[in-house]
């Protein structure tokens, strides 16, 4: 990992750790669904997860230029757009109007490839900018869940310290 | 409007359902029923359920187990378990704290008398827990809840269409707030509000199904076209700043034709600082912070600091300062009938 300056504490620890957890919880699991609905020809499900992977993963870019770590509820006013670089907000939204035309006409198999390799690869991007020495655990697999709690761990006593909000859902640590 | 063929499918088509999803994995229903940790007690009832089992799973998806059990269980976290490389995630819940839920979702009404931060994360959950319940397939069951299940059924559409009517609304006043000032997010929300439209449109004809990602496959379940051109528009909002207007005043005509029958006579909109915000008169200004991550300034004489807490009426304009705190997230906004 190669020296890097922030200008303020809890903007970079805020970035790192709920960025984290963003990708983790809601990107990764919108990738799932995206290849999964890909392959079984569920364009709309594509389309739908899409927006969101979009959503979330521009809210964990723009983390570090001023957006909002919480987003265990939605109280209306998520901005998920100000503060992400134009570039990545465009190129996401051109692979989500993409998939719109997917969900009308099904793109042969070279084309769906085409683009699910791109949106995986700004998925990586914006994941590139956390400057974390290994990739993101895969949260849903066997053996992903204990390195992410690893991660989440070794994290929370500094966003603890510093007043960050919670990183884990609120709803996953209180019984129904 | 009241729901319509509100009915879930039948047993034989959840039984066939799960039937493939376990074939396709080589495993029984005794696998299944095995993963459920007895812990907290021997469960009282066990059902399957989530995308599988509501139709729309595919091979990657996961099968979802619900189920009640005697004692207070410590975390809402699933269990997940790989059989057979078939993921399996178990949630388990206290016997009492579902049955006071249910009890309140039934007496209840939403919007509520009184809402305030953290009670719509907290009635999606619920909402979530209960339809998951009601749309599943029973594995195991005392009779007393084996009943309980299916009066659930009987509850839950007219909830969750009720639910949705109220996020489309409040979306949409929220729309409205940003699009002076920041139009590509007032895009962004009007289309969550369309959402919420059509998923009260789908529970309204039966797919009340309570997650967000199948929206559009429940619309074209439905072979709904007409909704189905709506929700595409819904999820694209313009990329650029001036093609925001005509995309609000299209969706606003969706929204006007979708929520035609809600009546949100004495509705009235909260305003209140959002989890995590302090707020500190510093001279002639009041600043509120979130996390200590940014801070907002606006007059220390206007009535950001006087109260901070405001009702508006669906339609009524928003003083400049809220509309100004409330457009960099420092501001929280539900939905109540006093």
């Amino acid at each position: 990992m190669n020296t890097h300056s922030s200008p303020e504490l809890r903007r970079h620890v805020a970035h790192v750790s709920h960025g984290a957890v963003m990708l983790m919880i809601g990107a990764q699991s919108a990738l799932q669904d995206i290849d999964g609905g890909a392959k079984a020809g569920q364009w709309l499900l594509v389309l739908g997860q899409t927006r969101y992977l979009i959503t979330i993963c521009c809210q964990a870019r723009g983390l570090e230029f001023g957006a909002e770590p919480y987003v265990a509820e939605d109280g209306g006013a998520l901005d998920p757009h100000t503060h992400v670089p134009p570039d990545i907000w465009i190129a996401g939204h051109h692979l989500l109007k993409e998939a719109s035309e997917f969900s009308r006409t099904a793109p042969d198999a070279e084309r769906a490839q085409f683009w699910l390799a791109q949106i995986h690869a700004w998925v990586s991007e914006i994941e590139s900018t956390l400057r974390l020495p290994d990739p993101l655990p895969e949260l849903r697999s066997p053996e992903g869940m204990f390195g992410a709690i690893r991660l989440v761990r070794a994290w929370t006593e500094l966003t603890d310290r510093l007043g960050l909000p919670p990183l884990l859902p609120t709803d996953w640590t209180r019984p129904l | 409007m009241s729901p319509s063929a509100a009915t879930p499918s039948s047993s034989a088509t959840l039984d066939a359902r799960l039937q493939a999803h376990l074939a396709s994995h080589r495993l029984t229903r005794n696998d299944v029923i095995a993963q459920v940790d007895t812990s907290f007690g021997q469960p009282l009832l066990t059902v399957a359920t989530g995308s599988v089992l509501a139709g729309f799973g595919n091979p990657g998806s996961d099968l979802d187990i619900y189920s009640v059990v005697p004692g207070a269980v410590a975390a809402a976290l699933p269990l997940t378990a790989y059989v057979n490389a078939a993921l399996i995630e178990v949630v388990l819940h206290g016997a009492e704290p579902i049955t006071n839920r249910h009890r309140e979702l039934v007496s209840g009404q939403w919007p509520p008398a009184d809402i305030a931060p953290g009670a719509i994360a907290s009635a999606r959950l619920i909402l979530d827990s209960l339809s998951r319940f009601a749309l599943g397939l029973p594995l195991t069951g005392t009779q007393e809840w084996l009943s309980w299940q299916r009066k659930l059924a009987g509850d839950m559409p007219g909830r969750i269409a009720g639910w949705h009517a109220v996020e489309a609304v409040r979306k949409r006043v929220s729309a409205r707030v940003f699009a002076p000032s920041k139009p590509i997010v007032a895009a962004l929300r009007i289309g969550e509000a369309l959402c919420a439209a059509l998923e009260r449109h789908a529970a309204l004809h039966g797919e009340w199904y309570f997650k967000p990602k199948w929206l559009g496959e429940k619309l074209r379940r439905l072979d709904d076209h007409s909704a189905l051109d709506a929700y595409r528009l819904a999820m694209c909002p313009p990329v650029i700043p001036s093609d925001v207007p005509a995309y609000l005043d299209k969706t606003g005509e969706l929204l006007d034709h979708f929520l035609a029958d809600v009546f949100c006579s004495g509705w009235r909109i909260k305003v209140t600082p959002a989890i995590g915000t302090q707020g500190h008169l510093f001279d002639e200004t009041y600043l509120m912070s979130r996390w200590g991550l940014r801070t907002v300034a606006v007059p220390a004489d206007g009535p950001a600091c006087a109260n901070p807490v405001w009702t508006y009426g669906i339609e009524d304009q928003w003083h400049d300062d809220v509309a100004d705190l409330f457009i960099e997230d420092v501001l929280w906004m539900g939905v109540e009938k006093p």
